[in-house]
């Protein structure tokens, strides 16, 4: 149970007396960020934002979790906000649905790699619920959403005792793990505006549709300029501790031209970029092998939209 | 923690107690005797417990009770009194889309959901509506053949 002052100021704090045992636990709805935070201040860890619940909720059901209460931050108006502004870029709130960035026309029209990953993510049931920022705070190894940001350049902006900005990049440390403090608040995006046309596609291992759980994911988007591609960037995911770019397969598609060889070079590099693991659900020579396929499939996918291919 | 909270549930108001833990699947089941939602994997795998909240497909095993407080919920009861999608339901007799019929209700929702937006859905986006849904008996061709022969009758 929690006691909030109407400035969104915490006057008092305290969990109800079942809050934390076995898998019951406190539930409380905010509309502004700084109650949020105050709350996530008041029992730093044991607070834990709600947004689409995708993860949290059968995580929480298991009773593993050390959280005495969930804050639902789904109602708090500026984390909302899904914005295009050409001179600055797309912004997107925190808790913004991977529906409703699918029906976003700009969205659709200048970020096709961002477009093509949230497709391919779970099944649209939870597309409909989960949040860019969720699955941003989720942080999973094997993450579908985190290549097509990385791909763009994405700063996540937080807020808690300071206001931060943290490139992806930086922002996910591992499997599960990210820079956010326990008492700070991811409450959006910044997405940069293309530095072109972008062309981009995501290839996608996974054991059937609708499967939350992704083999290997390789994101690829290059710029186009007067029918010159430029600006090629490519992300692989579920074949480290966490998704990133393949800086040395970049520079290599920036230098030359994409012929066979320069793609066969490119895989190359991507492979010796992976760092796949063994479970239950495919090898690690598997999934280095599948990084070949995919990447070399995504690349020629994009050089094929560029000549206007659609395949 | 305890809610108060209100659902619209197939058009009736229900003002219902619940925890902070409990979630819509458990209310629709345990305290609405709405059993037709299925408990599946409680993960967000299997698609059994698909329902519909304001007008959106949803899994109700990922929703907490008190998140979904004032809000509307269709379940599979309220999709069949309606009559709206009830060639949708004939399809999945005349096709054979169901064996054990345990997924049955969540296909039903969601392919409502598909047939909702579009209404001559193609094969590919078909099985792609309904990739969040498994079904152990079927093979899936029964339930693609029903959605497909639902989009070209008439509602």
């Amino acid at each position: 149970m929690c006691i909030l002052k109407e400035d969104g100021r915490l006057l008092e704090f305290h969990f109800s007396d079942e809050a934390g045992c076995l898998h019951t636990f406190d539930y409380v709805r905010v509309r502004d960020v700084n109650e949020a935070i105050a709350l996530l201040q008041a029992a730093p860890g044991e607070v834990r934002p709600l947004a689409g619940g995708t993860e949290l909720v059968p995580a929480l059901q298991t009773g593993r979790l050390p959280v005495r209460c969930v804050v639902d931050i789904k109602g708090i108006a500026p984390l909302q906000e899904l914005a295009y502004r050409p001179d600055e870029g797309l912004y997107l709130g925190a808790v913004v649905t991977f529906d409703r960035l699918l029906a976003q026309p700009e969205v659709r029209r200048l970020y096709p790699l961002l477009v093509e990953a949230a497709r391919q993510i779970a099944s649209p049931a939870v597309r409909n619920r989960a949040t860019v920022g969720g699955a941003v705070c989720v942080a999973a190894a094997y993450s579908d959403w985190l290549p097509a940001l990385l791909c763009q350049d994405a700063v996540g902006l937080v807020m808690g005792a300071a206001e931060r900005r943290i490139p992806l990049a930086e922002f996910v440390c591992g499997d599960g793990c990210t820079r956010l403090a326990a008492d700070e608040l991811l409450v959006g995006l910044w997405l940069p505006s293309p530095s072109g046309a972008a062309v981009g596609s995501y290839q996608k291992l996974r054991l059937g549709h609708g499967s939350r759980i992704t083999l290997v994911g390789a994101a690829i988007q290059a710029h186009a300029h007067d029918g010159q591609l430029q600006d090629w960037r490519m992300a692989l995911t579920a074949v480290g501790p966490k998704p990133f770019r393949v800086s040395a397969a970049e520079a290599l598609l920036n230098q030359e031209n994409p012929t066979a060889a320069v793609i066969a070079e490119a895989v190359l590099r991507a492979q010796a970029a992976a760092a796949p693991t063994d479970d239950f659900r495919a090898g690690a020579d598997y999934r280095r092998a599948m990084v070949g396929v995919l990447v070399r499939r995504g690349i020629e996918t994009v050089l094929a939209r560029v000549r206007g291919a659609k395949p | 923690m305890r809610h108060e909270i209100t659902l619209h549930v197939n058009g009736h108001e229900h003002r219902l107690q619940v925890e902070s833990h409990h979630t819509l699947l458990d209310v629709l089941r345990r305290q609405l005797g709405l059993t037709g939602t299925k408990h599946g994997c409680d993960c967000g795998e299997c698609g059994a417990c698909s329902i519909w909240l304001n007008d959106r497909l949803v899994l109700s095993c990922l929703v907490l009770a008190a998140e979904a407080d004032g809000a509307h919920v269709l379940t599979v009861e309220g999709l069949a009194a309606s009559g709206e999608f009830a060639h949708l339901q004939e399809a999945f007799i005349e096709h054979h889309g169901m064996q054990c019929g345990f997924c049955t209700a969540g296909f039903l929702m969601a392919a409502a959901a598909l047939l909702r937006e579009n209404a001559r859905p193609d094969a590919a986006t078909i099985r792609a509506a309904l990739a969040g849904n498994l079904c152990r008996c079927t093979g899936y061709h029964g339930i693609l053949r029903a959605v497909q022969t639902a989009s070209r009758m008439r509602r």
